[in-house]
């Protein structure tokens, strides 16, 4: 993982919400992709311009945890990365 | 001259039926009494308020041993026996219906209302949808399908089938047992033909139940994040030809207006008071606001 990346949310994917979550499709791959909210807001912080070491450190601002998730948002934008639903 | 066979000729069509289901009217012509006599055991008789936009017909002609089905004038396949032709016939009856409505999506569910409040059972094939049903038509809920629900812009519309509840089952809805002795087999039947109203209409759902059998144990209802419950209903569903895009809106708008949860379905008198408490948090149809289709 670089973290000194910008990773961004990869065009042509259709987004659909529901109230805890994202359903994602890709037409590409005619893939669909069930996101928990954490999910959620990675993807929605893969702007192009958030680095992906600071990823962490706003999830924990985000969910008022005590420590930043790292290891948990690594293995997701892990995920994302390799589902092509961030680049 | 009605109800004899011309010596030399076909015989004469003496069953003609007219079927309704949604938006298919299929009117089946049959000379064949036990044939018939099968259909009408097969095909479901139901109040639906959902306007006929297509029509078929159905011929069914005994020719020595063979029975030829012919559709709409034109001769698709033949049987070797009434039961066989019944079953064909009835097949390709529900096959047209739901060929008439190719933009909805289709998913394995059943559909019960109480109090106003319409509720969707979501599960794999035995995970005891039929069973929840017929024991949900004994303790007054409005039952309207066991097997298979059409989803489109949020709202649910029930596909009218009969049911067909297991001889091992019958035990575990008391109203249903009495009287039938040991029946083994399965019963074929209504919620109409055991006494209840049995009405289709298309509705927004209030809640969206996925079960999971517990057979011989407790009942345990738990809440069900709806991404997770999105793509449980999209295992047990299949897409509108309109596409998977449409098949996701569709399965996501239903889920954004409905609570969302989990059945560990055991013990059935657990079951129904859940569901009525349940459904008791959500608001009766009538005091909804109206959907962007309605």
């Amino acid at each position: 993982m670089d973290w000194d990346a910008c990773p961004q949310v990869s065009e042509g994917i259709e987004i659909n919400t529901v109230s805890d979550g994202y359903i994602v499709y890709q037409p590409q791959r005619d893939r669909v992709h069930y996101l928990n909210q954490t999910a959620v807001l990675l993807l929605e912080l893969c702007d192009g311009k958030t680095r992906a070491g600071d990823l962490a450190e706003l999830v924990k601002s985000a969910f008022a945890l005590s420590a930043p998730p790292t290891s948990e948002v690594s293995e997701c934008l892990a995920k994302l990365f390799e589902e092509g639903l961030v680049h | 001259m009605p109800g004899q066979a011309l010596r030399g000729g076909p015989r004469p069509l003496s069953g003609d039926r007219s079927i309704r289901l949604l938006a298919c009217r299929i009117d089946i012509s049959v000379d064949c009494e036990r044939l018939a006599a099968c259909l009408d055991q097969l095909l479901p008789r139901v109040e639906q308020r959902y306007p006929v936009s297509r029509q078929h017909h159905l011929v069914v002609r005994r020719d020595g041993d063979a029975y030829r089905i012919s559709e709409d004038g034109i001769e698709r396949w033949a049987e070797s026996d009434p039961l066989s032709a019944a079953y064909a016939v009835g097949a390709r009856v529900h096959a047209l219906a739901l060929a008439a409505l190719p933009d909805f999506t289709k998913v394995h569910a059943g559909c019960a209302s109480w109090d106003g409040r319409r509720l969707l059972a979501v599960g794999p094939p035995e995970s005891g949808k039929t069973t929840l049903m017929a024991r949900l038509a004994y303790d007054g809920f409005e039952v309207h399908g066991d097997e298979l629900v059409l989803v489109q812009d949020g709202e649910a519309l029930p596909y009218p089938r009969r049911f067909g509840i297991r001889g091992t089952t019958l035990a575990l809805i008391p109203g249903l047992a009495e009287g039938r002795g040991e029946h083994v087999g399965p019963l074929v039947t209504d919620p109409r033909q055991l006494g209840f109203q049995w009405v289709i209409d298309r509705q927004p759902i209030a809640a969206v139940f996925y079960l999971v059998p517990n057979h011989d144990g407790r009942t345990y209802l738990e809440p069900c994040p709806k991404h997770l419950m999105a793509q449980r209903v999209m295992s047990q569903s299949t897409a509108p030809e309109t596409g998977t895009q449409q098949w996701i809106r569709d399965v996501c708008d239903m889920l954004e207006r409905a609570l969302s949860y989990t059945l560990r379905i055991g013990n059935l008198d657990e079951a129904v008071a859940m569901l009525k408490e349940t459904l008791q948090l959500t608001p009766k149809l009538a005091d909804r606001p109206p959907t962007e289709t309605a």
